[in-house]
């Protein structure tokens, strides 16, 4: 059977949104239990300091306060952690519940306070009277490496968390040959997700089953379960998580969080439920944060505009902490890897430095260093192409890889199992505007004040990265994904999904995937997720994997309660199960069509009537499906971007966005639009607006969202999306992972059409987020205007001598 | 004047039903019907007016819950995402506006959709001629971050097409 | 975050809420229509012990206009209900404009003006258009009521000539003559954000063409909006054609200690500044023109 007939392929609509829509669904904060307690934390009001003293005991006589817990209350029963996976000198600090001895950075939790409702709790965290010798925080990355520099953790050699060097080949020989060697330095700013779900834990630990029920907002319970268990010294079979709603996540709920373990903790200690709901400012002072990357990167190329070479310098900031247990590199070890793109780039050598500040910890954003890493390679092609006076788009085409030479591997090992790099970018470039009519509307736009700029982004994004990536590094993440596929007495279906969504359409799409492998209509499937007491073991959402892994589990389950079901239709027609079929319901014996059997009538006899079977049979009609996935598989894709930059304002609006998706085939399109619609939005907020800014004493001044500025609906463009399908070869469906291509080519679309723009007038931007500011100020720099302020740029790492042919892309 | 400690009885109308409990006049509307009334459909998302995702109405205005009293609503007509659809029965029937959000994918995680949901509807109400820019434009207090807005605004203006059709 | 404990007081009158307050001393706040205020004490920024509601006081509803004092608007009215008001749109325009860049609709349904102005954001339009039009505030207190001119009202960020006890009761906006032109521009990061710059001008000239009023107020700029006192008077009595305006515009920081912060430093707002005034000032300036000539026709 084709897999793209049937329920796979069409635009279904959900089945989670109708009690989302009528405000019926259940999120973190939405149940209460009886006796609930509720949590508020003191949190580090500075970025780096010794604990000297703290006084709870005003605290604890607020009315209503039930109870005030520091480190002491939760260290002697919780063990501390830290993410080290398997990567050589890694190294990170302990993180435990509450700072012990010294705070790390600003939102950090100190000290806990439980009482009868939140607001009494915040009210008693004024009582708390907080001591502290403030230390030298550790705020830029680079100067953090220095070896002057103070130490965030002082049981650590220094500030360096981590330092490899990744490609292969001789660089030195290739910068040599060069034609032309182009060198750019860029940044982007801290960013955080902002799920509109805030994080959030309701724990409640029964003291005579020594079991803890947790409901949390996250993205990974199976793995909750099994860290939970490990640290606070519970059995991993008496924790039960649970997840209905969770109101995105992103990657920003894949960790462990102090302040959700804390919780956990509190509830063991006074046997009560006790509920913490965080708030926006805990938020986007304690989530998990990503983006923060400078990168210098220099190409060789030849006189063709064929690459002969890639080099580049990273530094990553990776905060405080190396979250667990993903660890605080993923991030800049991809920035790193994924550098060379789709481009056939022979040799590479690219330097990673991550650095331990005084900040919230960085972790796995959406994209996960794609963003950076094609932001840093397309906009070297850009100024590559001005370089040699080519167009954009033919230097691109002169080095994408070809259909021919899939599967390809990368100069950093990553293999690229098939694709449609070409096509792609020549299916984009057909829905842009260009020549004369591209020149019309920049000349329109400059009689408005404004310069119109294009810009674009090919990419390959690592999606369904396999059990090599955490696992095999030692960190308890499985790759893995189980469903159980169930057919109830009367003929509907249950699906149990191991892996629950934040919104993906998991739900949706497993049902389509189970409609077409088990042969039952999509509307007799049912779909349950989000208990670990119920359902099978998954992995979680993340890295673009559950379309791939999930849905192959799905089928793989789907094939075995299909194969039972004609094995006991084959018995009850006397025909061989060989010559039977099954579509819509119906079981059908191939080439009589009026011989058949509704799967109502099999799943009555296989559950009551078993006396017409024969014993040998397997008439169980429920069956665990399970899916490892493949190491990896890419999508690739090509993003373009229009802007109009007000010359006067500094302000850029985006006229246009279109892009090509190439994510193999498609379960349901509508969803895999959506994802990346929503994708792009954040790329775009992060070319233009976001960054969590921290001053020179490591405070955070954005810490409401009237400063964290993220896009709202005018600032966004339509996006018209191109879907290729390149089926995978080695995911059982065809499927690659769709999650993160929006997020990781619109920053570098973005940054090239405002480039693009800006160099009708001789200027430049290198760093984001895109400021009106920063236009304006290249513009006038560009002019000769030079202004009185320091530049808001942050500094770039140096990269190794590169020869006397070096054109350099930034002042 | 009413004790800051002491709780008070505050009574309106939901959804067309007569709802009331005791609370002090620091309970903010959003968390009352949160969590004294047990209508969690609407959401925090920031506590401090920016996101939305606490919009209801108050007297048929949409305002912020999270930027209002329980005490200041006393006396009021409220109305929640829980009373936007219909009941038949066992079975809850979509307004037609959350018909369109089905339709469209115009969500997501779902979070942010009540507030965009109470907003998009007294907006219609009060301007079903709103053009997709003005939607855009009308819509920008209410923060999404997974669906990139494209369908929120695709449903919404086609739930004003209906609601011109049906006033013409 | 959540709000610290308050009593709660809902006023009947002005008079009460007046008598209230004094009861209470300087711990007690007026709250308007809470859409400043409730976040500050959410984020446990200010801990007032009493609010006492004017929102309801019977006689703080409503708005007029009065051929002396222009438009009058009491206390409890909020910027949406003013903003959509038919005959403020026809008769002041350059009021409803400005209300309609106040923060979101939903803000905007329980936010009032007087709040806005009492709460005196510098980035915010209200107290700069209250100084645009030499407005002013009416205030009472226990013992008095008094009248606070728009230029003495602001006195810093978020910081207002108010006493304790005292009650912006409501605010005088008088109107622009017909045949004065106007403008209000702002450069905003996104939709419904405070302003990275404001400008709101009210120019008008006699029948030769020449000014003979120029009023320019900047905001998002300073601790408190600030009249452009040095353009206007490069203004004043000049034919407005485009030399005189652009040299006006080349002047409106002058004399003015700009503030920069993360969204924008000090350059950023002069630089683009600059070219909002200009653009705006040529705005007002088409604007009144095409008065005079829509009067002598």
């Amino acid at each position: 059977m084709s897999i793209t007939e049937g329920w796979v392929g069409r635009r279904v609509k959900r089945v989670e949104d109708p009690k989302i829509l009528l405000g019926r669904g259940r999120y973190a904060d939405d149940v209460t239990p009886a006796r609930c307690l509720h949590a508020a934390f003191v949190r580090a009001p500075v970025a780096h300091a010794l604990i000297t003293a703290i006084d709870v005991e005003a605290a604890k006589q607020v009315p209503g306060v039930v109870a005030v817990f520091t480190a002491d209350d939760f260290n002697p029963m919780c063990r501390s952690w830290k993410g080290l996976l398997d990567w050589p000198g890694l190294v990170g600090g302990d993180q435990r519940p509450l700072a012990t001895g010294k705070m790390h950075y600003v939102g950090e939790p100190v000290v806990m306070v439980v009482a009868e409702s939140r607001a009494v709790a915040e009210d008693a965290l004024e009582s708390v009277t907080l001591d502290y010798e403030e230390l030298a925080p550790v705020v830029d990355a680079i100067a953090a490496l220095d070896a002057s520099a103070a130490k965030v953790h002082d049981e650590l050699p220094s500030n360096l968390a981590f330092e490899g060097t990744f490609g292969t080949g001789d660089v030195e020989a290739a910068f040599a040959e060069a034609a032309v060697v182009v060198e750019t330095g860029i940044s982007t700013a801290r960013h955080t997700a902002v799920a509109l779900e805030p994080r959030g834990v309701v724990a409640e630990y029964d003291p005579a089953a020594k079991s803890l029920t947790v409901r949390l907002s996250t993205q990974a319970p199976h793995m909750l379960q099994s860290v939970f268990a490990e640290l606070l010294g519970l059995r991993e079979s008496n924790i039960r998580v649970l997840t209905d709603e969770v109101g995105g996540a992103f990657g920003m709920k894949a960790h462990v969080y102090s302040d959700e373990v804390a919780t956990c903790a509190a509830s063991i200690l006074l046997r009560r439920p006790v509920k913490w709901i965080q708030d926006r400012v805990e938020s986007l002072q304690s989530d998990t944060q990503a983006r923060d990357e400078r990168v210098s990167a220099a190409l060789a190329v030849a006189a063709d505009g064929r690459i002969l070479g890639l080099r580049s310098e990273v530094v990553s900031d990776g905060g405080a902490y190396s979250v667990y247990p993903r660890s605080m590199v993923t991030e800049g070890i991809q920035v790193a890897t994924i550098m060379p793109g789709p481009y056939r780039i022979p040799v590479y050598s690219g330097h990673l430095r991550v650095a331990i500040t005084n900040k919230a910890p960085l972790a796995v954003y959406r994209g996960v260093g794609h963003p950076v890493a094609i932001l840093a390679m397309e906009t070297l092609l850009d100024e590559t192409a001005r370089r040699l006076g080519l167009d954009p788009a033919e230097l691109r085409r002169r080095n994408l890889i070809a259909p021919a030479e899939l599967p390809y591997t990368s100069v950093t090992g990553q293999v690229y199992d098939s694709g449609s790099h070409q096509e792609s970018l020549e299916k984009l470039l057909a829905m842009l505007p260009s020549g004369p009519d591209l020149d019309k509307r920049k000349a329109e736009a400059r009689e408005r004040g404004r310069l119109l700029g294009v810009g674009l982004a090919c990419f390959v994004e690592v999606t369904a990265p396999g059990v090599m990536f955490y696992g095999k590094r030692g960190a308890p993440i499985t790759a893995h994904d189980q469903v159980e596929v169930r057919v109830e007495a009367d003929g509907s279906v249950t699906v149990l999904l191991g892996t629950p969504g934040q919104g993906q359409g998991l739900q949706t799409t497993a049902a389509q995937v189970v409609a077409d492998h088990l042969g039952v209509s999509f509307d007799r499937i049912s779909v349950v997720s989000g208990d670990t007491a119920v359902v099978p073991h998954g992995t979680g959402v993340w890295a673009s994997r559950s379309a791939v892994v999930s849905s192959g589990a799905a089928a793989s389950a789907a094939r075995e309660v299909k194969e039972r079901l004609l094995a006991i239709a084959g018995h009850l027609l006397e025909v061989d199960p060989a010559d039977l079929e099954i579509g819509d319901g119906v079981v059908r014996v191939a080439g009589a069509s009026n011989v058949h059997l509704e799967v109502a009538e099999l799943a009555e006899v296989a559950h009551f009537r078993t006396h017409r079977l024969p014993p040998e049979l397997r008439i169980g009609l429920s069956v665990v499906g399970e899916y490892s996935g493949p190491n990896v598989t890419f999508n690739n894709g090509a993003h373009a971007a229009v802007v109009e930059v007000e010359e006067d304002s500094g302000l850029v609006h985006l006229v246009d966005y279109a892009c090509v998706e190439d994510c193999g085939v498609l379960i349901n399109p509508e969803i895999v639009d959506g994802q990346i619609r929503g994708g792009v939005a954040q790329g775009i907020g992060g070319a233009l607006f976001e960054r969590l800014y921290y001053d020179e004493s490591g405070q955070l001044l954005t810490s409401t969202l009237l400063d964290y500025l993220m896009p709202t609906g005018p600032e966004l463009p339509d996006v018209r999306i191109t879907h290729l399908e390149t089926p995978s070869p080695i995911t059982m469906l065809g499927v690659k992972g769709a999650g993160e291509a929006g997020a990781a080519g619109a920053p570098a679309a973005v940054h090239n059409a405002v480039n693009d723009a800006l160099a009708a007038l001789g200027a430049r931007v290198w760093h984001e987020p895109i400021s009106p500011e920063r236009v304006v100020r290249a513009l006038d720099e560009a002019a000769g205007h030079s202004w009185p302020e320091p530049p808001d740029t942050p500094p770039v790492p140096a990269l190794p001598h590169l020869g006397s042919t070096v054109e350099k892309g930034h002042s | 004047m009413l004790d800051a400690h002491e709780p008070t009885q505050v009574s309106f109308t939901v959804n067309g039903k007569p709802e009331s409990a005791r609370t002090t006049p620091r309970t903010t509307l959003a968390d009352f019907l949160r969590h004294d009334l047990g209508l969690t459909g609407t959401h925090l998302g920031c506590e401090h007016g920016v996101c939305g995702a606490c919009t209801v109405r108050v007297d048929g205005t949409a305002v912020r819950s999270c930027l209002t009293l329980a005490v200041q609503a006393h006396g009021s007509t409220v109305d929640t995402v829980e009373g936007l659809g219909e009941t038949a029965g066992a079975e809850d029937v979509l307004h037609p506006l959350q018909q369109k959000f089905w339709e469209h994918q115009a969500l997501q995680c779902g979070f942010c959709t009540p507030g965009f949901l109470m907003a998009a509807v007294t907006a219609v109400e009060e301007n079903p001629d709103l053009t997709r820019d003005e939607i855009r434009e009308r819509m920008s207090g209410n923060l999404c971050r997974c669906t990139g807005y494209a369908p929120i605004v695709a449903a919404i203006a086609e739930y004003a097409e209906q609601v011109r059709e049906a006033r013409a | 975050m959540k709000l610290p404990a308050f009593g709660y007081h809902r006023a009947e009158s002005l008079g009460d809420a007046v008598a209230v307050l004094a009861e209470h001393g300087p711990d007690a706040r007026v709250l308007g229509g809470g859409q400043s205020l409730f976040p500050v004490m959410a984020l446990r920024m200010s801990n007032p012990s009493v609010l006492v509601d004017i929102t309801t006081a019977k006689d703080l509803q409503g708005h007029a206009f009065r051929d002396t004092d222009g438009l009058v608007v009491s206390a409890a009215v909020t910027t949406r209900a003013l903003e959509t008001d038919a005959e403020t749109r026809r008769r002041h325009p350059l009021v409803a404009e400005s209300l309609a860049q106040v923060g979101h609709p939903e803000i905007r349904n329980r936010g009032t003006v007087c709040g806005s102005l009492a709460h005196a954001d510098p980035a915010a339009e209200l107290p700069a258009l209250l100084l645009a039009l030499g407005g002013s505030v009416r205030v009472a207190g226990a013992e008095r009521r008094r009248r606070i001119a728009a230029r003495d009202f602001f006195l810093g960020p978020y910081l207002t000539a108010l006493n304790d006890g005292e009650v912006v009761a409501g605010a005088e906006l008088p109107l622009v003559p017909a045949t004065a032109g106007w403008s209000l521009r702002e450069i905003t990061r996104r939709s419904g954000d405070f302003a990275l710059v404001g400008v709101i001008c009210v120019l008008d000239a006699d029948s030769a063409g020449r000014c003979t009023d120029a009023r320019i107020a900047l905001f998002g700029i300073a601790g408190t909006p600030r009249r452009a006192t040095a353009a206007e008077a490069i203004l004043a009595g000049e034919v407005l054609d485009d030399a005189v305006l652009a040299e006006a515009a080349a002047h409106a920081f002058d004399e003015i200690d700009v503030v920069g912060d993360i969204h924008g430093s000090v350059t950023y707002r002069r630089r683009v500044g600059t070219r909002l005034v200009a653009r705006s000032l040529a705005e007002a300036a088409a604007r009144s023109q095409s008065e005079v000539e829509s009067t002598r026709a």
